[in-house]
């Protein structure tokens, strides 16, 4: 059972053809939540590859950046997954929207809305259950969120100082 | 009979992953009446509406009623147009004055995506700023990671809700607009199923309400006290749908119908919340949602239909990252091959993120399982986009994909390594800083940190 809640595709197919409109996918879910309440080790085994993206995701607010998505990462993707060949810092410059042109978010999303993430993190006992799972990768999401938050502050300083000048 | 995978036949189920999976051998008239419920089901909409589905939208204008919430809604402002859903329900389409909610996957992977339509906007004489804002303050709906990790909670899911659709509702006030006046649209096929579960669990629950309003206290994300809510959740691929027309006879340059095309329809648009999902009768008899086929129907196209079209594409949030060979299986098995061998399709068009990236990505391997189909896969705004004359590289992005794109846009008459020369050329340009922009940069930017 605990291999077999992993095997989901978490399509709802199931959803939209039950008779009785049970939800057979939102249910595996559930169940996956509990698994990792209870730091089942089936659990952290699935969750070990999911590393980088939780990272991105708990310090950013975005799930997957370019420099992500590189040939290296995905071999099976074959040696030509771009038509264009160059830079990934001047061909995300050639995309028309100014907040794609990044490598290392999926948009440029700025400060405080990530330090407003940090709080729902942490009063919805996201972070509890990222600890109970993996306590480097925690360690590591916890010094960040300290540095940002740092920095948030410095520039609300700077902002109020600005402020005070005018 | 013995059955090859388990010579003692001991009882080992026939659903399942990995080990598990045994087939069922039945005979293919069995296998046909076995599972003849199920198509059906899909494919006439039978669904039984009974007493028991309930249009969760008349609870929330109770809520609202009550002073509980506050609904962001949809005005003649925002020019919407109705449409009707699974069980002939109405839903309103705002056309004007959008908040796009960015997707992750499209942002990080499929860019062409997000740029292919704001040029149409723009090319409709829409005006970034006032008609549509593109901004940083919003974060992913997180439930890409929800659904792959089991990561998050109803509780985590809702407040990032909540905090992202109140930024919406207040954007516009730096442009000396009123609250309200950008509407969000959802870009992301998994965020706007996530969305209108979360939205529901909301509106049914009180103790939910009351827990993360806490937290979007804490975020200063109450307006008056309450919570915002908006009135629709709106998909990117339904405003597509209802301007499909204005799209066509406004814009379109090139000539499609020697094209047939396919379409996948994302399992989290239609399947998670399916009684929100679009249908229209002059779309395929009104037996499958209509975003994605509707724009391509207007546009000329053949849309030709094949068995396996309800299926998934594969992507699985957690298979495409760890359980790749089901991931590509699937797809190949499922999806590229039946649009190949039973349409014989030149293009499958897609309306969600991981969709688009699971079938363009995952043809090359193929190779190695003498599974030699190869089909270009693009998002249907893109194919829009191509039609109505926008560059294939500096707006459409295909430089980004891994299918053969460039045979659609040879077939559309346009030259490839022409298009593929300027835009090299054009990145000389961009190293010296000259780039060229859809909107005023400094309309992105909701704050300088
Ligand atoms: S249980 Fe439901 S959601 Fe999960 S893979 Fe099966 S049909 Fe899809």
């Amino acid at each position: 059972m605990q291999e077999k809640i992993w095997a989901c595709a978490q399509c709802m197919t199931c959803a939209a053809r039950c008779p009785f409109k049970n939800s057979p996918g939102g249910l595996v879910a559930i169940m996956r939540e509990v698994a990792i309440k209870h730091g089942m080790q089936s659990a952290k085994d699935v969750l070990r590859p999911f590393g980088r993206v939780m990272l991105k995701l708990i310090t950013t607010g975005n799930q997957l950046s370019p420099d992500m998505i590189q040939p290296d990462h995905f071999p099976d993707w074959g040696p030509n997954i771009q038509k264009v060949q160059g830079d990934l810092k001047v061909l995300r410059k050639a995309i028309p929207m100014k907040t794609l042109q990044t490598t290392d978010t999926a948009w440029e999303v700025s400060l405080k809305t990530s330090v407003e993430m940090y709080t729902i993190w942490e009063m919805t006992g996201v972070l509890k259950q990222l600890e109970t799972m993996d306590e480097n990768l925690y360690d590591v999401i916890e010094d960040f969120i300290d540095e940002k938050r740092e920095e948030y502050d410095d520039w609300l300083d700077a902002h109020a100082d600005e402020k005070e000048d005018a | 009979m013995s059955n090859p995978t388990n010579p003692t036949n001991e009882p080992r189920g026939i659903a399942g992953h990995g080990a598990f999976f045994q087939p069922t051998n039945l005979p293919p008239e069995q296998a046909e009446r076995a599972t003849e419920w199920v198509r059906k089901h899909v494919d006439r909409r039978a669904i039984d509406l009974g007493s028991r589905m309930d249009d969760v939208r008349e609870h929330m204008w109770a809520l609202e009623r009550e002073g509980e919430i506050i609904v962001h809604r949809i005005t003649d402002a925002h020019r919407p147009r109705m449409v009707k859903t699974l069980f002939g329900w109405d839903k309103k389409i705002p056309t004007a004055q959008l908040w796009h909610h960015k997707s992750c996957g499209q942002c990080g992977n499929i860019p062409g995506y997000p740029t292919s339509l704001l040029w149409t906007m723009n090319e409709l004489g829409m005006q970034p700023g006032r008609d549509y804002l593109d901004e940083t303050d919003q974060t992913s709906c997180t439930a890409w990671n929800y659904h792959g990790s089991g990561i998050g909670n109803v509780e985590s899911l809702a407040a990032v809700f909540l905090r992202n659709f109140h930024q919406a509702y207040v954007s516009a006030k730096r442009m000396g607009h009123d609250v309200g006046h950008f509407f969000p649209l959802v870009h992301c096929g998994t965020s706007f199923g996530n969305y209108k579960e979360v939205r529901k669990y909301l509106i049914e629950s009180a103790e939910l309400r009351e827990r993360v309003k806490k937290i979007l206290a804490k975020l200063g994300r109450l307006i008056d006290g309450k919570l915002v809510i908006p009135e629709e959740i709106v998909h990117y691929s339904e405003w597509v749908h209802v301007m499909r027309n204005d799209v066509a006879s406004r814009l379109q340059k090139i000539d499609v119908s020697n094209l047939r095309v396919t379409v996948h329809m994302a399992c989290h648009y239609n399947k998670m919340v399916h009684e929100d999902a679009i249908y229209d009768p002059e779309v395929m008899g009104g037996n499958r949602a209509a975003t994605g086929t509707g724009i391509a129907q207007a546009l000329g196209a053949q849309v030709i239909d094949y068995s396996t079209w309800y299926d998934c594409c594969g992507f699985g949030f957690r298979h495409i990252i760890s359980e790749r060979e089901f991931t590509r299986s699937f797809t190949i098995d499922r999806k590229i091959k039946v649009a190949r061998e039973e349409a014989n399709a030149d293009l499958m068009l897609g309306i969600d993120t991981g969709c688009v990236t699971t079938m363009d990505k995952n043809q090359w391997i193929g190779k190695a399982h003498e599974q030699q189909y190869s089909l270009p896969i693009m998002a249907d705004i893109q194919f829009a986009a191509l039609a109505c004359g926008a560059d294939p590289f500096k707006i459409v992005q295909l430089q980004w994909h891994a299918s053969p794109c460039e045979d659609v846009v040879e077939k559309m008459g346009i030259s490839w390594a022409e298009a593929k020369k300027k835009f090299e050329d054009y990145l000389e340009q961009v190293k010296a800083g000259k780039i060229e922009y859809l909107y005023d940069p400094k309309l992105a930017m909701s704050m300088a940190a």
